[in-house]
């Protein structure tokens, strides 16, 4: 089966409790300018990002695309799936996440994001991309078609996460936009899924460009780019901490002072994110791998 | 929205540790056509969700609020004279190991 020729819906999902951040915008406007490129049907593409900025999440996305989307939020994902009438579905999801599941107004379990699946009329096959932060509790769920597992067994569901049970990682990026180049902070395993997605590449050789060869690409990817942040980061730093030293006395010593605040928080920033990227281990997974060996975008 | 790099010294009273956050993309520096008339920023600096105003040195004169609010983001800035990360989509692997 073909994905982008065939009946499929591509979804750009970013919940929050609160308002989404600015760089998860930025992973959506990203995604959807690769989809785009990818050939993909703007009619197919639906966007979901919480937040009460209504205009300022457009302006964002606007870099991406000419077309107008109706960004929606969250909680309308699980009404949509409710009347779902596509055969295929291919979800993103960025943004946080953590024990509870992903980060919105009610987090998202597991079972919560499977059962909306399963649950979705007339769907045959999904495939969900999780980039936030400890996507591995989404493993080792009911997620393949065999009866019993989950009901009638529904819909095949393949699920990719960037992380098992850790953070996921994200870099300083700077990537071409229909407005100019942009820098942010991207989430780098959905960011290879994406790039995967504009040109994509048979990894394994069986003369497929598979969901199974995006997963491979894109751990790869990351991991890759992951070793190269770690390396730059330890000599980062070592100069960052004498910084962050001398920002925290000023700031100390002048505690009214705007400036001087402000330059603490950024030399934190930069610290901090240094140390982080040393100290985050990130291993992506696939569940139900079967069937993604035979999904052809 | 609009996409302007510009000389650091365009804006001299921004200190270097915030402009390699905005050109890191961690911040975002930015004009708006929306500007509240009560503040008299020529810049904005969105920190997080906190917005500051500032003037058309870069000093910092205000925080204007918890949130980006109803200011519309026309303009985006960089400092064209200061590292901007490497494409991460560019990226090739070399065999290794």
């Amino acid at each position: 089966m073909n994905l982008i020729n065939g009946n499929t819906k591509w979804i750009l999902f970013l919940s929050a409790n609160g308002d989404a951040e600015d760089r998860h915008i930025w992973d959506v406007a990203f995604g959807l300018l690769c989809l785009e490129i990818s050939g993909v049907s703007p009619a197919d593409i639906f966007l979901y990002v919480d937040g009460k900025n209504r205009i300022f999440i457009s302006q964002i996305i606007s870099n991406a695309t000419n077309n107008t989307y109706d960004i929606k939020d969250s909680a309308d994902f699980f009404k949509d799936q409710a009347a779902n009438s596509h055969k295929n579905m291919v979800l993103f999801v960025t943004g946080h996440g953590g024990i509870e599941g992903i980060d919105a107004p009610l987090p998202i379990t597991p079972f919560s994001l499977l059962k909306a699946i399963k649950e979705s009329p007339g769907l045959e096959v999904a495939i969900a991309y999780l980039g936030q932060c400890h996507a591995g509790i989404f493993n080792y769920i009911p997620a393949g078609k065999r009866k019993g597992a989950w009901g009638e067994g529904g819909p095949e569901v393949i699920l990719m996460g960037a992380t098992n049970l850790h953070n996921s990682l994200s870099k300083s990026t700077q990537e071409n936009f229909l407005t100019g180049s942009v820098s942010w902070v991207a989430n780098l395993f959905l960011l290879y899924i994406f790039k995967w997605m504009t040109s994509p590449i048979d990894v394994d050789g069986d003369g497929k460009k598979t969901i199974m060869d995006s997963y491979k690409y894109a751990g790869a990817m990351s991991h890759e780019a992951n070793k190269g942040l770690k390396i730059s980061s330890f000599v980062k730093s070592l100069d960052l901490h004498m910084e962050w030293l001398a920002a925290k006395e000023d700031h100390e010593k002048n505690k009214n002072d705007l400036s001087l605040e402000l330059k603490f928080q950024a030399v934190s920033q930069q610290y901090v994110d240094a140390l982080s990227a040393r100290y985050t281990h990130q291993e992506c997974w696939v569940l139900n791998s079967i069937p993604a060996q035979e999904i052809e975008v | 929205m609009k996409l302007n790099n510009i000389s650091s010294k365009t804006l001299p009273a921004i200190d270097e540790s915030i402009k390699k956050c905005i050109n890191l993309g961690q911040w975002l520096l930015f004009k708006s056509s929306s500007g509240n008339d009560k503040d008299n920023a020529s810049f904005y600096l969105k920190v997080g969700q906190k917005i500051f105003g500032l003037d058309a040195s870069g000093n910092i004169i205000e925080e204007i609020g918890d949130d980006v609010g109803d200011l519309s983001v026309d303009e985006l800035f960089y400092f064209s004279d200061m590292p901007r990360p490497n494409s991460l989509s560019n990226f090739t692997m070399l065999y290794a190991g």
